[in-house]
C-alpha cells in the first residue's frame, strides 16, 4: 500500500454509492511570508466534486472533533474547463481596485484546496488524525450527500443564473464607487508624477495603453484599406517623376521581368508540389 | 485588344515568353506561358495569323523597344497568376494521361496480326438469303440483322476482301488519353464499293448486307485467330449504342502460353467496325429531313428518319473524317492537346459520342473545333485561330458550347479539304434540334444528341466557362480534374420510373422508323411532358436508361430487350419550383393557347382571379407531407399523359430527405412548403418591435443599434422558431445593443462590464414601467474568466425571447490590452480575446452575411438545418460552433463547382457530406465569397457578367491571397493541423480560425471520418430510405462510456410536432410557463457540469436537440483523452483524479495513474436521477 507519495500522505475516501477508492493527497501548507510563526493549514490535493466548506467541515467533524476550521480555500480551477486562471482586471488595468479575486484561490491547480484550521492545536489535532489514517489505510467516507445532486441541482444552476435585481443594482453601485476612487487615486498618482521632474530634467510621458489586434488575427488590413494607401502614395510619386531617367525606365523594367520570373518559378514549383501529390489524375 | 510582347529578363538563361494572346472575343486576355516549347509565341491580329518564331536571343535593338503597353501586359500576366499556373497544370494533366509507348508498340503488333488475319478470309458471293440461314444455324455465330428481321428479298449476299482497312478514332488521330476502365481502339474494315446498289439505302437493305458482312468476318476470325496464337475474346456491340449499328469488340485473353499474344494488360480492346464505302450513295437523300424507311401507313407524308439516316451516313465517312480532323491536327499545333483536353472534360461529365451517354463525344468535340477553325461567326469569322494554345482553343470551343445556341440556330461547316470554306452560325434558322451541319456530307454531326443532352451539355459549358473566367481562384480542379457525373450530387431531384410492358402498344410503325427503339421512344415521350408540365420550374430535365447493355454474344443476334426503368434528373429553378400556382394564359389570349393549356392540365385545370384583377388559367397544387410540389406535378402529369397510374411506378428519395426535418408545432406546420421561411418571419417581427420599443426607452445614452446575432434570425437553426418554444435550445436570441458611443466607458474591464449592468438594470426598469415585456438579467459565462457580463433577457408577447448583451466601444481595446499584458499566458488570453470577437463582433457580420444568403438560396436553409440535425445525431453539433456549421453548409451553394447550385434539401445535404468527405483540411484552405453570385444560370452575357464582377463586392485576388498566406502562416507552424484543423476564410474573417478555433483534432477527424463512410454508402449502394436512415445512426461503439439519460418529454415545449403522433391531437403552446427554467433540458447543464470538472480528462459529447429522436431518450457519451491514461510521476497540477500505482514490489514508487473507476462514480453520482444506466466498454 501507497501511504506517502512525494511528501504528500495519501487518504483513501470512499464516496457515497461507490464501490471503489478515491485519494486525496495532502500535506502541511508552508506558507513562507504567512503572519503566524508558523502555518495552520493542510493543503490537499485531488478532491472529489463539489468539496465545499460545508462538506470539509463536515469531514473534520467526522474524523476529529475539535479540530475547528476557520476556512476552506478552494481553487478557481476547479469548476472551470480553464487550467490556468488569468485576471483579466489585472490584465486591463494597472489601478488599484479592490478586487475579489483570491491570489491563493487563483494559484490553487484544479482540484486542490487549503484548510486553515482555527488555532494551531486544532491544526495538529487535524494533522495528527489525517496522518494516523492514512499510514493505517482506512478508507473514510467522504460525506457527500448522494441525494443532493441530479434534476433539483442542476435546475438549481438554471435559477442560480437569474441576479436579483436589488443586489446586482448594490453590488454595481458599489463597484463603480470603488472604481471612482481609484482612478481618481491612480490619475492624482499620475499628475504627480509628470510634474515630477527627475535629476536630468525629464518629466515622464504618461500614454494611453492602446493595443492592436493585427498579431492575433494575422492581416487584416482590407484590399479596399491598401488600394486607399496606395493611392495616397501615388499621388505623391506622380510629382516625382520616375521615367525620366533612362536608368530609371531600365530599372523599372528588370524589375517588372524579374517579377515576372519569381512568379513564374513559385508557379512551377507549385504545380512539382501538386504533382508530387499525385494530383493530376484524373480519375 | 493583346499586343505581342516578347521580353525576356537580360541575362538570365531560361527566358520566359508573356504571350498575351488575343482571346477569343478579344475582350479578356488570357496570356499563356510556355516555357517549353522555345520562345516561340503567336499571335494574332484580327482575322490574319502570323506565328513567329524567335529563336536567337532578342537583340538590343528588340529589349529597348519594349513599350510601356507591353510592360502593362506582363504585369497583368504576373498578377493573373492562375493562367501561369493553369498552363502548367495542363501540360502536368496531359503527361499523366498520355498512352504509354509500351502499350502503343504491343497494341500496334495486335493491330497488324489482326489486320494480316483479316486479309486471309476468302471471298465469298452472291449467296442468297435462305443460303445465308442455312450457313449461319450453326450455334456458334449469328448474323446481327437488325429488326426488322429480312424475310423475303431480291438481292444477294457477298463478302469480298475490305477495300480499305484503317485505324480511326483518338487512336487514330494520336490524341488518345488513358482512361481507367479500358481504352478502345477503333478498327475501320471499308466494304468494296461493288457489294451495293444505289438504293440500299432504302429499307435496312445496306444494313443487312453489312450484318452479313460482319457474322462472315466474325466466323472466320475466331479460327483464324485460335491458329495464329492471338488468343481473344469476340463479341457483337453495338457501335455508339446505335442498334442499326453492330460491330465486333475484341478483347484479349489471358493465356500462359509465351507465343501467344496477350495485350490485356493494356486494357486496350478492339472494336471492328464495318464502314460502308465512301459516297456509295447520294448524300442528299440521306439529309435529315428524309425519310428512308418505306412502309406502309395511312398517313400521307412518311415522317423523316434522321437517326437511321445518319448513321448509314455516318457509317460512310470514318476515313473521310479522319483524314479532315488530320488537317486541322497538322494545320494546329495545339489541336491534338486541346482534342485529349476536351475528351477528359467530356469523361469528367459523363459524355460521350454514344446515343446514350450524350451523343457528344471526342469526335464531336474535334470536329466543332475544326469547324471554328475555319469560322463559326455569324459572319463566318473565325472563332479559333491556328496558332492558338490548347488552353485558347479549348476555352474557345467551350465558350462556343456556351454561348451559342445550336438548337434555336446551328452551325454549318465544310468538311471539303484544301476550299478553305469558312463555317457559319445561322441564329433563328435551327430545327429545333441540335445541329452541327456538314455541308459536304449533308450530315448532322449532333444527330446522336437529344434536345436534354443537348441542353445538359450546354449547361456544363456555361458553367465551365465561368469557372475559366474567374481569374481569382484556380478553378483546374473541378475544370478537368474533378469526376462531376454522379447523378445523386448532380440533380436536385432523381426519379425511378418504371414502364409497364404494356406502353408499347403506342409504339406503332411510325414510331418505330422515327425513334428506332422503345426506349429512344418513351425516353422523349417522357422528356417532352415533363418539360410542358414543369415548364419554368425545372432548368434541366434529364432522361436516361437505368442501365444498357450494348455488347452481346456473337451466338445472338441482337439484344432482346434492355431494362424497363428509367431515371429522370432534374434541375430546379429555385425562385419557380415551390410555386403552388402553374399559371396558364390569360383567358382573353389566343383561344388555341388557352385550349392547348386546359388539355394538357385535363380536370386539374381552373380559372382565377388575381389581386391585379387578371383572370388566368392556372393549375393550384396543394402540399402533400414533404411531397414537393414538383414531384405532385410529374405525377400527375404522367399519369394524365403517359400512362394511367404511372405514378405508382415512380420513386424519388427525396421526400424521405425532406421528411427528416422536424414539422414545427405551429397551425400550419406540416403543409408549407420545404423552403418556407415563414415562422423565421414572425420571429423576426417580434424582434423588429422589440428593437423599437427599446429604442424609445429613456436611457442615459440612446440606443445606437440592435443586431440580430442568433440563428433562428438568419434562417438556420435546427428548429424553426415556434412561439413560447422554451425547451428549444435555441429559444432565447442573442442580440447585440449598442449605444452611442460615448468616451466615459471605464477604463478596466470589471468595471466597464458593471457599467454595462448598470445601464441593463435601467433597461430593464424602463422596460417594466413602459411595455408589456416580462425581463429578468441573467449572469452569463461565455467569455471565460469575465464573471461580471450580465445579459438582459426578454420575454414577448408574441412567444419569443430574446438575450440582449450590451457591446461598447471600448471592449476590444481592454481585449486586446489583456493579450498585450498577459505574457506567458499570452495564447489563452488570445483564445479569450476570439472568443470575444466570435460572441460579440464576428457573429454580427456573420449573421447579416448568412441571413442575405439565405434569402438568396431558398434551399441553404432547410439544408442547412438538416446538416445540423445529421450533426446532432452523431453527437457531434455540440462540438462546433453553429456558425462553423453553416459556412461548412454553405460551400456548396456559394462555390458549387463542378456541380451547380444545389435547389433540393436532397442534393444540398449530399454535396456537404461529399465535399467533408474530399477536404483535405490539412493542405487546403477553404475560402468561401460569400456573396450572391449567379453561376449556373443558364443564360450567359459577358458583357453582363463582367459589369457584375465590378459592382459586386467580390472577393478580389488580393485579398483572396491574403486569406491564403494566413494559412500558410498557420500551416507553417502546425503543419499536421493538431491547433488549428479547419481554416474557412471569408471577408467577413480573413483570419480563417474565427469560428473552428475550438475545434480538437479527433473531433474534425471524426467529421472527416462520418462524412466519408456516408458517401461511401451512398456511393456504393444508392440512396433509399433505409440507407438515408443509417446515415443518421450514431456510431457508439467507440466511445470508452455511455450514460443513459432518463427521457424527458419536451418536444412539444420545443416546438416540435413528435413523431407518430398527430397534429390536431397537440395544442399549441399559448403562453410561458411560470418557471421557465422547469423546462429547460438539463442534461445540457449537467454535460455544462462535467466539462468543467472532467472535460480535461473526457470528451464529452450528447444530442443537443434529443427530443428529435424517437422517444427522447439522450445520451451522454465520454472518450478518455489518450495522453491522460498513462502513469505519470505524481505532481499537484495535473487536475485528474488520480490513484497511487499499486506495485507490491517497489513500495516508495512516485508514480500515480488515472482513476478511472472514481471519476465514472462521481460522474454517477453528480448526475443522480437524471441517468438510468451508465454502460462501460470493455
Amino acid at each position: 500500500m501507497v501511504t506517502e507519495i512525494k511528501g504528500f500522505k495519501v487518504l483513501p475516501l470512499k464516496i457515497p454509492n461507490s464501490s471503489v477508492e478515491s485519494y486525496i493527497f495532502f500535506k502541511k501548507h508552508e506558507v513562507k511570508l504567512a503572519g503566524d510563526s508558523e502555518s495552520r493549514s493542510i493543503f490537499f490535493c485531488n478532491l472529489p466534486i463539489a468539496s465545499t466548506t460545508k462538506v470539509l467541515k463536515k469531514f473534520f467533524q467526522n474524523i476529529a472533533i475539535g479540530a475547528t476550521m476557520e476556512s476552506f480555500t478552494a481553487s478557481y480551477l476547479t469548476d472551470s474547463a480553464e487550467d490556468v486562471f488569468l485576471d483579466l482586471s489585472k490584465l486591463t488595468s494597472d489601478l488599484d481596485i479592490p478586487s475579489e479575486v483570491d491570489e491563493s484561490s487563483a494559484k490553487l491547480p484544479k482540484n486542490c484546496g487549503i484548510v486553515t484550521f482555527i488555532d494551531k492545536s486544532a491544526f495538529q489535532l487535524a494533522m495528527n488524525k489525517l496522518k494516523s489514517l492514512s499510514s493505517g489505510y482506512k478508507v473514510v467516507e467522504w460525506p457527500l450527500e448522494a441525494n443532493s445532486f441530479g434534476s433539483q441541482y442542476f435546475l438549481g444552476k438554471y435559477h442560480s443564473q437569474v441576479l436579483d435585481v436589488e443586489t446586482l443594482s448594490n453590488s454595481v453601485s458599489q463597484a463603480l464607487i470603488d472604481f471612482d476612487k481609484a482612478e481618481k487615486d491612480s490619475i492624482e498618482h499620475l499628475s504627480n508624477q509628470r510634474e515630477l521632474v527627475d535629476e536630468d530634467g525629464f518629466t515622464l510621458v504618461v500614454g494611453p495603453q492602446r493595443k492592436t489586434k493585427a498579431g492575433i488575427l494575422g492581416q487584416q488590413k482590407s484590399a479596399i484599406a491598401k488600394a486607399e494607401s496606395q493611392k495616397a502614395q501615388a499621388k505623391m510619386k506622380k510629382k516625382q517623376k520616375e521615367d525620366f531617367y533612362r536608368f530609371q525606365l531600365r530599372e523599372k523594367k528588370k524589375e517588372e521581368m524579374n517579377e515576372l520570373l519569381r512568379k513564374f518559378k513559385a508557379d512551377q514549383e507549385k504545380v512539382r508540389a501538386m504533382s508530387d501529390k499525385k494530383r493530376f489524375r484524373p480519375y | 485588344m493583346g499586343k505581342r510582347s516578347s521580353v525576356t529578363s537580360g541575362h538570365a538563361k531560361p527566358r520566359v515568353s508573356a504571350a498575351a494572346a488575343v482571346d477569343t472575343a478579344g475582350s479578356s486576355s488570357k496570356p499563356v506561358h510556355d516555357s517549353r516549347e522555345s520562345e516561340s509565341e503567336q499571335e494574332s491580329e484580327s482575322d490574319e495569323e502570323k506565328p513567329q518564331k524567335i529563336s536567337h536571343p532578342p537583340s538590343k535593338k528588340q529589349r529597348k523597344q519594349i513599350s510601356a503597353q507591353e510592360i502593362q501586359v506582363a504585369r497583368e500576366t504576373a498578377e493573373l497568376f492562375k493562367s501561369n499556373i493553369f498552363k502548367l497544370q495542363i501540360d502536368e494533366l496531359i503527361k499523366e494521361v498520355k498512352l504509354k509507348d509500351a502499350n502503343i508498340d504491343k497494341i500496334e503488333k495486335v493491330l497488324h496480326k489482326l489486320h494480316d488475319l483479316i486479309r486471309m478470309i476468302p471471298a465469298t458471293e452472291n449467296l442468297t438469303l435462305e443460303e445465308l440461314e442455312a450457313r449461319f444455324t450453326s450455334k456458334k455465330v449469328v448474323i446481327p440483322f437488325p429488326d426488322p428481321k429480312p424475310s423475303k428479298v431480291n438481292y444477294k449476299f457477298s463478302y469480298l476482301p475490305p477495300e480499305d482497312v484503317s485505324l480511326v478514332g483518338s487512336f487514330g488521330l494520336k490524341t488518345g488519353v488513358s482512361q481507367n476502365h479500358g481504352m478502345s481502339v477503333d478498327m475501320i474494315l471499308t466494304m468494296p464499293k461493288e457489294l451495293f446498289q444505289p438504293k440500299d439505302y432504302l429499307n435496312y437493305r445496306a444494313l443487312y448486307k453489312r450484318a452479313f458482312y460482319l457474322a462472315y468476318l466474325t466466323d472466320h476470325l475466331i479460327p483464324l485467330t485460335k491458329k495464329h496464337n492471338l488468343p481473344v475474346k469476340i463479341s457483337y456491340q453495338y457501335f455508339n449504342d446505335d442498334i442499326l449499328y453492330p460491330c465486333l469488340t475484341i478483347e484479349s485473353i489471358k493465356t500462359d502460353n509465351p507465343d501467344d499474344l496477350c495485350f490485356h494488360k493494356t486494357k486496350f480492346s478492339i472494336k471492328l467496325i464495318v464502314g460502308l464505302p465512301f459516297g456509295v450513295f447520294e448524300n442528299k437523300k440521306l439529309m435529315p429531313n428524309k425519310n428512308c424507311i418505306r412502309i406502309q401507313s395511312d398517313s400521307e407524308e412518311l415522317p423523316p428518319t434522321p437517326l437511321y439516316n445518319s448513321s448509314i451516313l455516318s457509317s460512310t465517312a470514318f476515313d473521310y473524317y479522319l483524314k479532315y480532323l488530320y488537317t486541322s491536327k497538322k494545320a494546329t499545333e495545339s489541336f491534338k492537346d486541346a482534342c485529349r483536353l476536351g475528351k477528359i472534360w467530356l469523361n469528367q461529365r459523363g459524355f460521350s459520342g454514344s446515343v446514350n451517354k450524350g451523343g457528344f463525344g471526342h469526335f464531336e468535340f474535334a470536329v466543332l473545333m475544326s469547324a471554328l477553325l475555319h469560322g463559326g461567326g455569324l459572319n463566318g469569322n473565325k472563332i479559333l485561330l491556328h496558332g492558338f494554345s490548347s488552353y485558347q482553343l479549348f476555352k474557345g470551343t467551350i465558350k462556343y458550347l456556351a454561348t451559342m445556341d445550336l438548337s434555336s440556330g446551328y452551325l454549318s461547316f465544310s468538311s471539303l479539304i484544301g476550299e478553305n470554306i469558312a463555317s457559319k452560325f445561322n441564329p433563328n434558322e435551327g430545327f429545333n434540334v441540335p445541329t452541327i451541319f456538314d455541308k459536304n456530307l449533308k450530315l448532322n454531326i449532333l444527330w446522336k444528341m437529344t434536345s436534354y443532352s443537348y441542353n445538359l451539355l450546354k449547361h456544363d459549358a456555361i458553367q465551365t466557362l465561368e469557372l475559366l473566367n474567374d481569374v481569382v481562384k484556380d478553378r483546374f480542379d473541378p475544370i478537368l480534374l474533378h469526376n462531376s457525373n454522379h447523378d445523386q450530387l448532380r440533380y436536385d431531384m432523381l426519379l425511378n420510373i418504371t414502364i409497364p410492358d404494356d406502353l408499347i402498344e403506342q409504339f406503332g410503325p411510325l414510331e418505330k422508323i422515327t425513334f428506332l427503339t422503345f426506349e429512344n421512344f418513351i425516353m422523349n415521350k417522357l422528356y417532352v411532358i415533363l418539360k410542358m408540365a414543369l415548364g419554368d420550374r425545372a432548368t434541366q430535365v434529364v432522361v436516361k436508361l437505368e442501365k444498357f447493355q450494348n455488347v452481346f454474344a456473337i451466338h445472338k443476334r441482337k439484344i432482346n430487350s434492355q431494362t424497363n426503368n428509367f431515371i429522370i434528373g432534374l434541375m430546379f429553378n429555385p425562385d419557380e419550383c415551390e410555386k403552388l400556382v402553374t399559371k396558364g394564359p390569360d383567358n382573353d389570349d389566343h383561344e388555341e393557347e388557352v385550349i392547348k393549356f386546359r388539355n394538357f392540365w385535363g380536370a386539374k385545370a381552373s380559372l382565377r382571379r388575381f389581386k391585379n384583377g387578371t383572370i388566368q388559367n392556372c393549375v393550384v397544387w396543394s402540399i402533400k407531407e414533404s411531397e414537393p410540389v414538383t414531384l405532385s406535378i410529374i405525377k400527375y402529369s404522367l399519369d394524365h399523359h403517359l400512362y394511367k397510374d404511372i405514378s405508382s411506378n415512380i420513386s424519388t428519395e427525396l421526400p424521405a430527405f425532406n421528411k427528416k426535418l422536424p414539422i414545427p408545432l405551429l397551425p400550419s406546420g406540416s403543409n408549407q412548403p420545404v423552403i418556407s421561411t415563414s415562422s423565421f418571419a414572425n420571429l423576426k417581427t417580434s424582434f423588429e418591435s422589440l428593437t423599437r420599443a427599446i429604442s424609445k426607452l429613456s436611457l442615459p445614452l440612446s440606443v445606437k443599434s440592435m443586431f440580430p446575432a442568433s440563428s433562428s434570425l438568419r434562417y438556420t437553426s435546427t428548429l424553426q422558431p415556434v412561439p413560447f418554444a422554451v425547451s428549444n435550445p435555441d429559444f432565447w436570441n442573442e442580440v447585440i445593443l449598442q449605444f452611442e458611443s460615448s468616451a466615459k466607458w471605464p477604463d478596466e474591464l470589471f468595471a466597464l462590464e458593471k457599467v454595462k449592468s448598470a445601464f441593463l438594470l435601467k433597461t430593464l426598469d424602463e422596460l417594466h414601467k413602459e411595455t408589456a415585456y416580462k425581463a429578468f438579467i441573467t449572469q452569463d459565462d461565455t467569455i471565460p474568466f469575465n464573471s461580471h457580463i450580465t445579459i438582459l433577457r426578454v420575454l414577448t408577447p408574441e412567444g419569443f425571447g430574446f438575450k440582449i448583451r450590451v457591446l461598447t466601444e471600448r471592449d476590444e481595446t481592454m481585449y486586446l490590452r489583456a493579450v498585450s499584458n498577459a505574457d506567458k499566458q499570452k495564447a489563452r488570453a488570445q483564445d479569450i480575446y476570439l472568443k470575444f470577437n466570435q460572441k460579440y463582433i464576428g457573429v454580427v457580420k456573420h449573421s447579416r452575411t448568412v441571413s442575405t444568403l439565405s434569402h438568396h438560396f431558398p434551399f441553404y436553409s432547410p439544408t442547412v438545418r438538416l446538416f445540423k440535425i445529421w450533426l446532432d445525431s452523431h453527437l457531434l453539433l455540440s462540438h462546433f460552433s453553429e456558425e462553423l456549421v453553416e459556412l461548412i453548409a454553405l460551400k456548396p451553394f456559394v462555390d458549387p463547382a463542378p456541380y451547380s447550385v444545389p435547389h433540393s434539401v436532397e442534393n444540398g445535404f449530399l454535396r456537404i457530406l461529399e465535399f467533408l468527405a474530399s477536404w483535405n483540411w490539412k493542405d487546403t484552405s477553404l475560402i468561401l465569397d460569400l456573396v450572391k453570385n449567379d453561376v449556373g444560370g443558364d443564360s450567359y452575357n459577358e458583357l453582363d457578367s463582367e459589369t457584375f464582377n465590378k459592382l459586386s463586392d467580390k472577393l478580389t485576388i488580393q485579398t483572396q491571397q491574403m486569406i491564403e498566406d494566413n494559412f500558410t502562416k498557420i500551416r507553417k507552424n502546425d503543419p499536421t493541423g493538431i491547433k488549428t484543423q479547419f481554416f474557412i476564410g471569408s471577408k467577413d474573417d480573413p483570419s480563417g480560425i474565427l469560428w473552428s478555433n475550438e475545434l480538437t483534432l479527433p473531433i474534425a477527424s471524426r467529421l472527416t471520418a462520418l462524412a466519408r463512410s456516408a458517401t461511401e454508402i451512398i456511393r456504393s449502394s444508392g440512396v433509399n430510405e433505409i440507407n438515408l436512415n443509417l446515415l443518421f445512426v450514431p456510431v457508439l461503439q467507440d466511445y470508452d462510456f455511455i450514460i443513459d439519460i432518463k427521457s424527458h418529454k419536451l418536444s412539444t415545449s420545443a416546438g416540435v410536432l413528435p413523431s407518430n403522433s398527430f397534429k390536431n391531437l397537440i395544442n399549441n403552446q399559448t403562453f410561458f410557463p411560470d418557471d421557465i427554467a422547469s423546462k429547460y433540458d438539463l442534461t445540457q447543464a449537467y454535460i455544462d457540469d462535467l466539462n468543467r470538472k472532467f472535460g480535461n480528462v473526457i470528451i464529452f459529447s450528447s444530442h443537443s436537440y434529443s427530443f428529435l429522436n424517437n422517444d427522447g431518450h439522450n445520451i451522454i457519451t465520454g472518450l478518455f483523452v489518450p495522453a491522460t491514461l498513462t502513469k505519470k510521476k505524481f505532481r499537484v497540477n495535473f487536475g485528474i483524479n488520480l490513484k497511487p500505482v499499486q506495485d507490491s514490489k517497489d513500495k516508495d514508487t512516485e508514480e500515480v495513474i488515472i482513476n478511472k473507476e472514481s471519476i465514472l462514480d462521481q460522474i454517477r453520482l453528480l448526475g443522480g436521477d437524471l441517468i438510468s444506466e451508465v454502460k462501460i466498454k470493455g
